[in-house]
């Protein structure tokens, strides 16, 4: 009776064993096909598109980003600064040509604390800097859309000019929206969103006379064109940051 | 049952793995359009704001109606349809402005939908920028710049025109442009001028005939090469025909009188000419002496000619004499015989060596025989030496037969220069004396006498190697070889005698260092009668 017992134990502890190794046996073979599912073979193709496997999406590098970024910037500054000069040449007065601070006008954006000295620059870390380029952007695109339904009023504003302002307003929303890429990609931050348009910041009379009009278009102009400046500067910034951080004083 | 499914899991996971390869392989078949699924083959943005992608539909009968429906997402984001599927024609989808990012990738995937059933096509993925295809440039125009005399070439402005300017403005897009050009005559030379970034190209020194031109251009630093605009026929006139033709004319006119001079003029009076333009550097000349006859003339007509001078006091005809050297005395003579006159031979003797010589062969036994020997050739001279050349120790040289007249001078003649030498014809002492001067080194020593003088003698090898002619002779020959013979087998057994007596002792020998030396040499001890020979 023991021995049946104990053969019968013997038998169990040997299936036991034998499906053990079984189990062994399979994962151990069944690893190439674990292999070819779980690694996506990336594939491109001559057009410049990368063709893909299933599973995975691509997105663009966060280099990649930051130079768009930049070019962004850096032609909505040129562009700005053209309007501004075309504006003035047109319809600004000699004498108010180029004044700092325009009676009465001062810009949009001074109320917020953005760093603008050179040293208060250096300091701020790379969060504050793409926080303040978001909020530069975001405060301006409403001031354009207004920009454009003014200069529209006046009578001989070339087409150029028209041509411009609009063109900066439509790359200045893309721009708002490859911060916000850049932004999470860079900070980790997914709360943030487009914002919708917010109350404008400028009040404006339906029919001002045509100096204060002047004046105060004049004014949005060449505070945006300091604004943009102040946007391309700060991703310059950030761009010689990634590479190298200590030799970034140019800035 | 267990041992089948492990054979049969590696086949299954290679067969996956090839699947996967061959989902590869397909996708790159672009144009080969798969039956069983639809397939993206192209997107393309014109101006970076927006873009339309097209693809392969299924092969299918017509009557079977099949929609497509394209969906795509921006990253992360969810699935969306495209906005558009008419403006760029069937099979294709267009994304406007506001649809385009160029802040994230797109990947988009298309669905046929047919009653059998979906087919998907893959997923393609795209960065809008990258697909960027700019149109070809138009309007290329030329102009001929710097009609210069001088050059072949004229240099040529090409310009041209991007044709939508929107695309561009404001520095939205930089262009990159691409140059081709060629001559009309070659059609697969073209040559290609990169790196451009003016809307006009210098092409400089252009050779006159007609070329091909076209551009291309692309966005700078990303995206694709717009398509080759149309060409461009540009014509170079050759206005230089003329002048080519005057200057050929020229050209030939100058050879041909350059012929004509040469032939008539020059040619002639080359020799003149040659005398003016390179006068022949003076020979040292002695004033009486025709160097000519001295060279080529017969041995009586020079002393004829010599004795009538009468600068040349002394001059005594050369004479020949049978001196032998007598090296082994076997008449007990302990005294060296040979030729006082023993000088050194030098390359350019002056008379009085020519003298000594001659009185040294006066000296010996003067019998004047008409006999002459050719001339022998100094050992110090270089050059070919004639076969003729006696051998020092030939004493039976004298070539009897043959006439006086023929036989060569006895001149050395230099090889190689102007100079010519009256040296003495060839007795043999003075052959021997030669030799002995170059072989001076290896003097032997003869004999030693009682008072330890060492008597040297010019070192032997054996007289009969250097002696070809010693077959070839008339009459005179008996006499000469049967007395040379006696002397050589004297000779030898004087060196047996001689071998002997050193190794036995040192006989005669006062000084061991003295008996050394002589060891070294085979000594020739004079004293042992030679009466037994």
């Amino acid at each position: 009776m023991a021995t049946k017992l104990q053969v019968g134990d013997h038998h169990l502890q040997i299936t036991r064993m034998m499906q053990v190794f079984q189990g062994a046996v399979l994962a151990g073979l069944l690893w190439p096909c674990l292999l070819s599912v779980a690694v996506p073979l990336e594939c491109k193709d001559e057009r410049g598109s990368s063709v893909r496997c299933p599973s995975l999406s691509p997105t663009l590098s966060q280099e990649k980003l930051l130079d768009r970024v930049i070019q962004h910037a850096e032609l909505i500054h040129r562009v700005s600064d053209e309007s501004c000069s075309l504006f003035e040449e047109l319809f600004v007065p000699f004498p108010l040509r180029s004044q700092r601070t325009l009676a009465g006008h001062t810009c949009i954006t001074k109320a917020f604390s953005i760093p603008s000295s050179k040293s208060e620059i250096q300091q701020v870390s790379d969060r504050w800097l793409l926080h303040s380029v978001l909020m530069l952007v975001q405060s301006w695109i409403q001031p354009l859309v207004y920009l454009q339904t003014t200069l529209d009023r006046y009578d001989d504003a070339p087409n150029t000019l028209l041509n411009k302002t609009k063109w900066v307003s439509e790359k200045l929303l893309s721009l708002e929206q490859g911060i916000v890429v850049l932004i999470r990609k860079m900070l980790d931050e997914s709360s943030l969103s487009t914002l919708t348009y917010q109350q404008s910041l400028v009040q404006y009379d339906v029919q001002p006379e045509m100096l204060e009009s002047v004046i105060r278009d004049y004014s949005l102009l060449s505070c945006f064109k300091k604004d943009a400046h102040k946007m391309e500067t700060f991703l310059k910034l950030l761009k010689c940051r990634q590479t190298d951080k200590y030799s970034c004083f140019l800035y | 049952m267990l041992w089948i499914l492990i054979f049969l899991l590696p086949r299954i996971g290679l067969s996956a793995m090839t699947q996967t390869l061959s989902h590869q392989d397909d996708r790159k078949d672009g144009d080969v359009s798969p039956t069983t699924r639809p397939h993206i083959y192209r997107c393309r943005s014109p101006n970076m704001e927006e873009f339309t992608c097209w693809w392969h539909p299924l092969h299918q009968p017509p009557e079977t109606h099949v929609a497509y429906k394209l969906t795509y997402s921006l990253e992360k984001a969810p699935k969306q349809e495209c906005p558009d599927y008419e403006s760029a024609g069937p099979n294709s989808c267009h994304f406007n402005k506001r649809h385009t990012s160029v802040w994230k990738m797109y990947c988009m995937e298309v669905t046929a939908v047919t009653p059998q059933g979906n087919h998907t096509s893959q997923q393609h993925c795209l960065d809008v920028q990258e697909i960027v295809e700019l149109e070809a440039p138009v309007n290329l125009t030329y102009t001929l710049l710097n009609g210069s005399k001088d050059d072949d070439g004229r240099t040529v402005k090409v310009s041209w025109v991007y044709p939508v300017p929107d695309h561009i403005q404001f520095g939205w897009i930089s262009l990159d442009f691409e140059l081709q050009y060629r001559h009309i005559s070659e059609p697969t030379n073209w040559k290609v001028k990169g790196l451009l970034q003016e809307f006009s190209l210098d092409l400089l020194d252009l050779p006159a005939g007609e070329y091909l031109v076209q551009v291309r251009c692309r966005p700078r630093r990303h995206g694709l090469w717009s398509r080759w605009s149309s060409a461009l026929l540009l014509t170079i006139t050759g206005k230089s025909a003329p002048d080519r033709l005057l200057a050929l004319l020229l050209v030939t006119g100058v050879g041909v009188m350059m012929l004509l001079v040469i032939g008539c003029a020059v040619i002639p009076h080359s020799r003149r000419i040659k005398a003016f333009l390179l006068p022949p550097i003076p020979r040292p000349r002695i004033s009486g002496i025709d160097p000519l006859l001295v060279k080529k003339g017969s041995m009586e007509e020079i002393n004829r000619h010599f004795l009538s001078l009468h600068g040349f006091h002394g001059y005594k005809p050369p004479s020949y004499s049978e001196e032998f050297w007598d090296m082994v005395s076997s008449d007990g003579n302990q005294t060296l015989h040979g030729n006082p006159g023993n000088q050194t031979l030098h390359s350019n003797p002056d008379f009085k060596e020519v003298e000594g010589r001659l009185n040294m062969a006066a000296s010996g036994d003067p019998t004047p025989t008409a006999t002459q020997t050719p001339v022998t050739p100094n050992p110090y001279l270089q050059g070919p030496f004639p076969l003729q050349g006696p051998f020092p120790y030939c004493q039976s040289t004298p070539w009897v037969s043959q006439p006086l007249d023929t036989a060569p001078a006895e001149l050395l003649s230099f090889p190689g220069s102007d100079y010519s030498l009256m040296a003495t014809p060839a007795p043999a002492s003075t052959f021997a004396a030669a030799l002995s001067t170059s072989q001076d080194f290896y003097s032997c020593v003869n004999g030693m006498s009682p008072a330890g003088e060492v008597q040297l003698v010019p070192c032997l090898s054996s007289p009969a190697k250097l002696c070809p002619y010693v077959q070839l002779n008339g009459q005179l020959k008996g006499n000469l070889a049967e007395e040379r013979a006696e002397k050589s087998h004297q000779l030898a057994e004087y060196l047996a005698r001689k071998i002997e007596m050193v190794t036995h002792g040192r006989v005669g020998m006062k000084e061991g260092g003295a008996a050394e030396n002589s060891q070294a040499v085979v000594p020739l001890l004079p004293d042992t009668p030679t009466d037994t020979v």
